[in-house]
């Protein structure tokens, strides 16, 4: 695993130019246990062996590939992390816990987070029926496998009451650099509202949001069908999609040379810089990866989302296979950077 | 302004969610950002909702005192942990405490009710919500000018009495 990137990086999914990808989640709790936030040691462990116990009559995880988590050390924690295969609080605390996860990684399941099971499936650029497909077939084989809590009035039973219900979370990573170039992000998040739905960014000093990327995703898990959650979530993203598109070309029209600058000092850094911190790195590829949505750099969608990835600090240790400084690990990334990037900033 | 984790060294950056055109915003310092996952570009994001669930679960029966409420008879848990933790400590306590859930549910998602998939062997019993109760969370979503899910429960209403209907025949 340690160099292939995941599938969902791939760029080949509808509106793959704007969205990276699309994550669907389900949280389940088998029947007779103490949810995992305030289960013992053993309880843990006990959860963990009925799990593994039953997987060979569950279809979809035979060929998965199996962790313990809290075997591995902090650096594969960390790389696991960066790949959206594990959640930040293992970071902190590893309890007896595990990870089951395809080799492509579109599905893959926690056992003991903060419910019992995690199934999540995620794929490349706005989809939802797929990844949906996917999950449904694992949970009703689950279902058969184990017994899971359900109650007829509120239906899956989850540890934390904002997910009781379908248990679902869907979320849609996005990136929007022209909105945010453009100053109308704000605005246009107002305008929507975000009722059931929650829209999340990262920001770094000086406000500015951390490689242009935001997360939406579903407020609401119970009282509404699946598909009808799904559905609305295709609808919000894709009207955000359209703005975006509108708003990169409007900057194209209208303050050219603002963009054009945004992009060719990203241009620079790649060309020129001998350390780069992993937040810069993020920012930049962000910048490079606006100027091939705005044609003003050769289009490589997947690179570019592969190397938002790959130039992860885990990932960069891993590659090198030994302990690294911080000046180290940033002069390495950006030789690496440089070398991958040479086909669009020669 | 300090770092909400650790509470020593100064916010520099900070992670902002927008739920239902409401704000909210964790402050942090470079370092607890790095050591939690936010700084990555795909890591999935902690929901804020903490505090607002923890305010939410407050104000779910005021008037009862949660010394007088029954304990969960699997997990030990009473009323009064989940209102600390915002967590339930088992499936069994949706039992114990449903009467303070489906209030807490209902400020949470707008419903108490739920309406999507169930497991496979369940799947052939015929969902048990009475046209009364549709009725109910119609007005809700009325008085809560949640005029999009308003349709939805009317369009259901409409298909469960058009059954009704049609099985009296």
């Amino acid at each position: 695993m340690a160099q292939a990137p995941p599938a969902w990086l791939a760029a080949d999914g509808p509106h793959a130019e704007t969205v990276i990808s699309t994550r669907i989640r389900l949280a389940r709790n088998l029947v007779g246990h103490r949810f995992p936030p305030h289960a013992r040691s053993d309880e843990l462990e006990a959860v963990l062996q009925e799990v593994t116990s039953r997987r060979d009559s569950v279809p979809s995880l035979r060929q998965c590939r199996y962790w313990r988590v809290d075997s591995l050390s902090e650096l594969e924690r960390r790389f696991l992390l960066e790949r959206r295969l594990l959640p930040p609080e293992v970071l902190v605390r590893p309890r007896p816990s595990g990870l089951l996860a395809s080799a492509d990684e579109s599905l893959s399941v926690i056992v003991n987070e903060e419910d019992h099971l995690r199934l999540q499936s995620i794929a490349s650029g706005l989809q939802m029926e797929r990844p949906w497909e996917t999950l449904s077939r694992l949970d009703d084989q689950l279902n058969q496998a184990l017994p899971l809590a359900f109650s007829e009035e509120f239906g899956y039973l989850t540890s934390c009451p904002t997910n009781t219900g379908t248990g679902m979370r869907v979320s849609v990573f996005i990136h929007l650099p022209g909105l945010v170039l453009s100053g109308t992000l704000e605005e246009v998040v107002k305008r929507l509202g975000f009722t059931e739905f929650t829209f999340r960014g990262f920001y770094g000093e000086g406000t500015q949001a951390v490689g242009h990327i935001f997360q939406v995703s579903n407020q609401v898990t119970l009282g509404r069908a699946e598909e009808k959650l799904l559905e609305r979530m295709g609808k919000v993203a894709e009207e955000l999609i359209g703005l975006e598109k509108d708003s990169v070309g409007k900057l194209l029209r209208e303050k050219r040379l603002r963009l054009e600058d945004a992009v060719e000092r990203a241009v620079g850094v790649v060309r020129h810089a001998r350390l780069l911190g992993a937040l810069e790195c993020v920012n930049v590829l962000s910048h490079i990866r606006l100027g091939m949505v705005a044609g003003l750099l050769p289009r490589d969608f997947r690179l570019i989302n592969e190397l938002l990835v790959l130039t992860q600090p885990a990932h960069m240790g891993l590659r090198t296979g030994r302990e690294m400084n911080e000046e180290e690990g940033d002069h390495l990334r950006a030789q690496y950077v440089r070398e991958r990037l040479r086909a669009v900033v020669p | 302004m300090l770092c909400e984790i650790c509470h020593s060294r100064p916010a520099t950056v900070q992670l902002t969610q927008i739920v239902n055109a409401q704000k909210l915003e964790l402050h942090m310092c470079q370092r607890c950002a790095e050591e939690h996952g936010f700084t990555l570009p795909f890591a999935v994001l902690p929901h804020l909702l903490g505090g607002l669930l923890l305010k939410a679960i407050s104000q779910t029966h005021p008037e009862v005192a949660s010394e007088a409420l029954p304990r969960c008879p699997v997990c030990g848990h009473c009323y009064r942990d989940v209102e600390r933790t915002g967590l339930l400590g088992c499936a069994e306590c949706y039992n114990t405490f449903a009467e303070q859930l489906r209030t807490l549910l209902r400020r949470i998602h707008g419903s108490s009710k739920h309406i999507g998939s169930r497991p496979p062997h369940l799947r052939h019993q015929v969902v048990t919500q009475s046209p009364d109760e549709i009725r109910k969370a119609l007005e809700e979503a009325i008085a809560r000018e949640e005029y999009e899910r308003a349709a939805e429960l009317r369009d259901l209403l409409r298909d469960l009495l058009r059954q009704a209907k049609g099985s009296d025949q």
